[in-house]
């Protein structure tokens, strides 16, 4: 199977899962920046350690969900409602269990609260006015790969679903609270606003365009209201210098094979403004 | 014929209106801002904001530069309007009493003895107008190395031309940017949040957008109209002539 690298710069589909997130050194993305942002050692420890990291329950959630909605048909081959097998300490459920999966296959298994919570949402999205036209005439999961012209550092982004006639994108999130300040608070502390940026630079590079990036996002919960946002465009801007800083980082410490963790030095601290 | 230079681009040659100088030429200058707020062309800092506009023909009237090239060339960063590089050295070169900046560099290359000064000679008394000496060694002891997403670290001649030819500006032809300083310097002081947003990367109206997907016309807002003559300019001087006002009729 080959790797990211060896796509050509420009836009895929049906990439497989594996192959875009698998690890490489200096390949920039939204999750390396992340990294990156911690320090050069944290990102570094993270491309060499485990691939196979199996994620949290919030997101195996989210890509269950995600597939629910934007690939359907795949959904309801690829995911199945387990029924409770009772106290998986005891060997009477663990056999009903291993019997009950032997049966079913390959599949992913999801609980019937969970299970029932993804269809309402999908439900919610479908309903909605606006979301469910964003939704139609496009393509999910479309990658974008490109060489940065300033650091020569390979690049990709994968964004949920494309239009190209609309020149839009949409950004999935399911959420707990999809009001505008809880919203505004988790775009924040997930730097939505640099993913904003580097979707548009990747599509841009290759030639496309994102005029529009749109979040929709879903409350988990009933009844699972639906809030549609796009980012300013200083914070575009914000998103994007954090983008261009965070490939000279990483270019440089490519260069020089060299990825330090905090300074060694003492760092004065001041309290946060909410603390002060 | 004389191909048009890059620095012919940034001027005009047309008497351009100062507009806070006269109440007359005030006037006549916000019709010409309603007009350029209007176009698409323009930055998206001046589309629909007249007084950005009238702040760009105030600026181009005071260094003989065209309000369109002010405006493609006029950042505002963390709330300074700041000028690019590029145009500063191409208003230099324009501005007709100079030979157009030469740049000298010294020192060894990929040291921080390396540098470079901006040099240009004045036409009156052909005396050589030598700029100060920018040298890595400056840019790494003022911290310009080490700012977010600094320029100096993948372009240093680059930055050592531009930061070599605004020094010289400032104590040779400092009437030239009035005093600001330029957008790479900005971003020196304040890191990369003042890179400027590609014009590909900004977004389009979410009103449009919502418009479009429900199927309903978009709203737009109804154009600033302003009931005033049209500019007249002396058939000789091409100066503008000032409207007649209802007590000189």
């Amino acid at each position: 199977m080959k790797t990211i690298l060896e796509y050509h710069d420009g836009i895929h589909k049906n990439v497989p899962h594996d192959v875009y997130h698998g690890r490489h050194l200096g390949l920039v993305s939204k999750s390396a920046i992340e990294r990156l942002d911690r320090s050069p050692a944290h990102y570094k420890t993270w491309i060499d350690g485990d691939v196979s990291d199996v994620g949290t329950l919030a997101q195996a959630f989210g890509g269950a969900w995600h597939c629910s909605v934007l690939e359907p048909e795949r959904f309801e081959a690829s995911y199945v409602v387990e029924p409770d097998h009772g106290d998986l300490r005891t060997k009477a459920a663990k056999a009903a269990r291993d019997e009950w999966r032997a049966a079913n296959g390959c599949k992913v298994y999801v609980p019937e609260d969970d299970m029932a919570a993804m269809r309402a949402m999908t439900a919610a999205v479908r309903a909605h006015p606006l979301a469910s036209k964003m939704l139609a005439n496009g393509e999910p999961e479309v990658t974008a790969i490109w060489t940065d012209e300033e650091t020569g550092l390979r690049c990709k982004t994968r964004t949920d679903y494309y239009v190209e006639s609309r020149r839009m994108a949409v950004d999935l999130k399911s959420a707990d609270d999809a009001s505008l300040p809880a919203f505004r608070r988790s775009a924040a502390n997930y730097g939505y606003h640099i993913t904003d940026a580097l979707y548009r630079a990747g599509f841009g590079a290759v030639g496309k365009r994102i005029d529009h990036y749109v979040f929709v996002v879903v409350e988990k919960k009933p009844p699972h209201a639906v809030a549609l946002y796009s980012l300013h465009a200083d914070d575009i801007q914000k998103g994007y210098a954090h983008v261009l800083s965070a490939k000279l980082k990483l270019a440089e410490c490519v260069r020089n094979d060299d990825w330090p963790a905090y300074p060694v030095t003492i760092q004065t601290l001041a309290l946060p403004p909410w603390a002060a | 014929m004389n191909e048009p230079t890059s620095s012919a681009l940034a001027t005009t040659e047309e008497k351009s209106i100062s507009a806070f100088s006269s109440e007359s030429n005030f006037k006549t200058a916000q019709r010409m801002a309603n007009a350029l707020a209007t176009s698409n062309l323009v930055p998206q800092a001046y589309q629909n904001n007249i007084p950005n506009v009238l702040i760009a023909i105030e600026l181009s009237a005071r260094i003989g530069a065209s309000v369109f090239a002010v405006m493609q060339n006029l950042d505002i960063i963390h709330g300074n309007p700041s000028w690019r590089s590029k145009f500063l050295i191409a208003t230099v070169n324009a501005c007709g009493r100079f030979t157009p900046l030469r740049f000298r560099y010294e020192g060894v290359e990929g040291t921080e003895t390396w540098g470079c000064r901006a040099v240009a000679k004045d036409k009156e008394d052909g005396e050589e107008c030598r700029g100060p000496l920018v040298t890595m060694a400056m840019a790494k002891s003022e911290g310009w190395l080490t700012k977010n997403g600094s320029k100096w670290k993948t372009m240093p001649e680059l930055m050592l031309m531009y930061r070599a030819a605004a020094f010289w500006t400032r104590v040779y032809a400092p009437e030239l940017s009035l005093g600001m300083s330029t957008s790479d310097e900005m971003s020196d002081v304040h890191g990369a949040s003042s890179v400027e947003l590609p014009t590909a990367l900004v977004p389009g109206s979410t009103k449009d957008l919502e418009a479009e997907l429900l199927g309903t016309p978009v709203a737009k807002p109804a154009p600033v109209v302003l009931d005033m003559p049209p500019i007249e300019r002396h058939p000789d001087t091409g100066e503008i002539v000032p409207p007649a006002t209802d007590a000189a009729q």
